[in-house]
């Protein structure tokens, strides 16, 4: 979150970007590094905006966020949310499973203060929680957020969209999405998607997302003559002839 | 269709009506089935059939016969089946949505997120396929006198292994460009959410039959993936979304 950010509409996307399906999305963001001059603004109305979420399993458009899928990941998420809060870090929404809504709800939860030696410092949780950071540049930003061995999804916000682009091609992920959190990206099938480091395997989407499931084969036909010294022809003489070949090709810039 | 878990002595979280014909299409049964439940609720939603070695083997026979006639349709024939299976995802949206939703936990925003995925590679490949399947015509070591091409060929059979998290989305956008290039594709989802993935495969059949007229093909002779969910009990971790 670059200084001169929108920072209303980032409060509001951030929402949809942390916790789509209660983060167990590859591409959903757990750290927001935000510039000290948007850093209260941002975070006051991105946990209210959080704290407005609706919860629950009803089959319709009426809840915002669901489940977890199992008791593995909500004791990953509560285990990494407790690690933190013991650790010294400040719970500004959420923080706590709710099983009056169902055995593996756990709430939309936003934490300040986190610091190195928290396994949400540089581990993925694969659940619904975020971590703000507060940074004094945009060089502080991109060098944390570069602090990871993962680099799938990364998003950028800025005003100006060249900004943006300047510092998104210094992010270690795979995309990067530009005032959107990741569906930008995600959604643009024309390009391929997938992560740098240890994150992902190859491509899927775009061309490289089909041509990895064909094999080629080249079929070459030579005509007239052979690719051999002609009759009568001495093998030093054919390497001559084709030295000069390969010089007159070089020259007419041929491939 | 009704959504409401029925009025049994045990509720289900989906009308057995629609799982059943489901959980048959799998080529399982050799193993031994695995109660599978929704998150949101703790209902269940079926016993999910499992594939023995020798269910696999016969999937995969299966699958390579099916695909030497299917590598023969041309490839603007199969993408017109893409594009019908984008229509009948659409359009059958509100079923899919329930299911990703029951086996997930997710809330239907992010469910839809998914059906969107798969209308989105649906339509990308159908229209981008046949100019990247097409033969390349390269230069050649000696200009005129070698011509070169360079054609394309399917891998073969294709296994896409799905994870849980977006069961539709992984299952199905990964398997069309696969099925579009001339692959036949044996699909193994995560137990937890393998009724998305079979629902992907009966829909996919649906484009099929519609597209050539021919009758519903069932699993043994449809040139569309035999799926086999699941070859083993374990969970896949998701590695890409």
């Amino acid at each position: 979150m670059l200084a001169d950010a929108d920072v209303s509409k980032a409060a509001k996307l951030a929402v949809r970007a942390c916790f789509s399906s209660a983060g167990q999305l590859c591409e959903s963001m757990e750290r927001i590094y935000v510039d000290a001059t948007v850093y209260d603004q941002f975070v006051a109305e991105f946990v209210g905006n959080v704290k407005n979420m609706t919860l629950g399993g009803d089959l319709d458009y009426s809840k915002d966020m669901g489940s977890l899928t199992f008791q593995r990941q909500l004791d990953t998420v509560s285990g990494h949310v407790d690690d933190a809060v013991a650790k010294g870090a400040k719970v500004l929404a959420g923080g706590r499973a709710r099983p009056d809504l169902g055995p593996y709800f756990y709430e939309p939860t936003v934490l300040a203060d986190v610091a190195p030696g928290m396994t949400v410092y540089r581990e993925e949780t694969f659940g619904p929680v975020v971590s703000v950071y507060k940074v004094d540049s945009d060089e502080a930003a991109i060098e944390a957020a570069n602090d990871t061995a993962y680099g799938l999804n990364a998003s950028v916000w800025s005003k100006d969209a060249e900004r943006g682009k300047a510092v998104a091609a210094r992010i270690n992920a795979g995309s990067v999405n530009v005032n959107e959190g990741f569906i930008a990206a995600w959604g643009s099938v024309d390009a391929p998607s997938g992560g740098l480091g240890i994150s992902g395997q190859g491509r899927r989407h775009g061309p490289e997302g089909l041509l990895k499931y064909v094999d080629t084969q080249t079929i070459a036909v030579q005509r007239v003559l052979p690719i051999a010294p002609l009759p009568g022809m001495s093998e030093q003489m054919w390497a001559k002839t084709m030295t000069l070949v390969f010089g007159v090709m070089k020259t007419l810039r041929q491939k | 269709m009704t959504t409401a878990p029925e009025l049994t002595a045990e509720p289900t979280a989906l009308p057995t009506a629609l799982v059943k014909p489901l959980f048959d299409r799998g080529v399982a049964g050799g193993a031994p089935s695995v109660p599978i439940f929704a998150p949101a609720t703790g209902h269940k939603i079926g016993d999910l059939p499992q594939s023995s070695i020798a269910d696999i083997d016969r999937a995969f026979a299966v699958a390579r016969h099916a695909q030497r006639d299917w590598a023969k349709v041309p490839v603007k024939q199969r993408v017109e089946i893409l594009r019908r299976f984008h229509d009948i995802v659409l359009a059958e949206q509100d079923t899919i949505l329930d299911i990703v939703q029951t086996e997930t936990g997710k809330s239907r925003p992010h469910a839809f997120d998914e059906v969107g995925d798969v209308a989105l590679n649906s339509r990308y490949y159908a229209a981008v396929a046949p100019k990247l399947l097409a033969d390349r015509k390269p230069r050649g070591v000696l200009p005129v006198l070698t011509s070169v091409e360079v054609r394309n060929r399917p891998k073969g059979v294709v296994a896409v292994i799905s994870p849980w998290n977006y069961p539709l989305a992984l299952s199905a956008s990964d398997a069309l460009p696969a099925l579009v290039a001339g692959n036949a594709v044996i699909a193994r989802p995560d137990n937890q959410t393998a009724l998305s993935a079979l629902w992907a495969i009966d829909a996919a059949d649906l484009a099929t039959t519609a597209e050539h007229g021919l009758p519903q093909p069932a699993p043994t002779t449809s040139t569309t993936p035999a799926p086999a969910p699941p070859a083993a009990p374990s969970p896949s971790r998701p590695v890409s979304a």
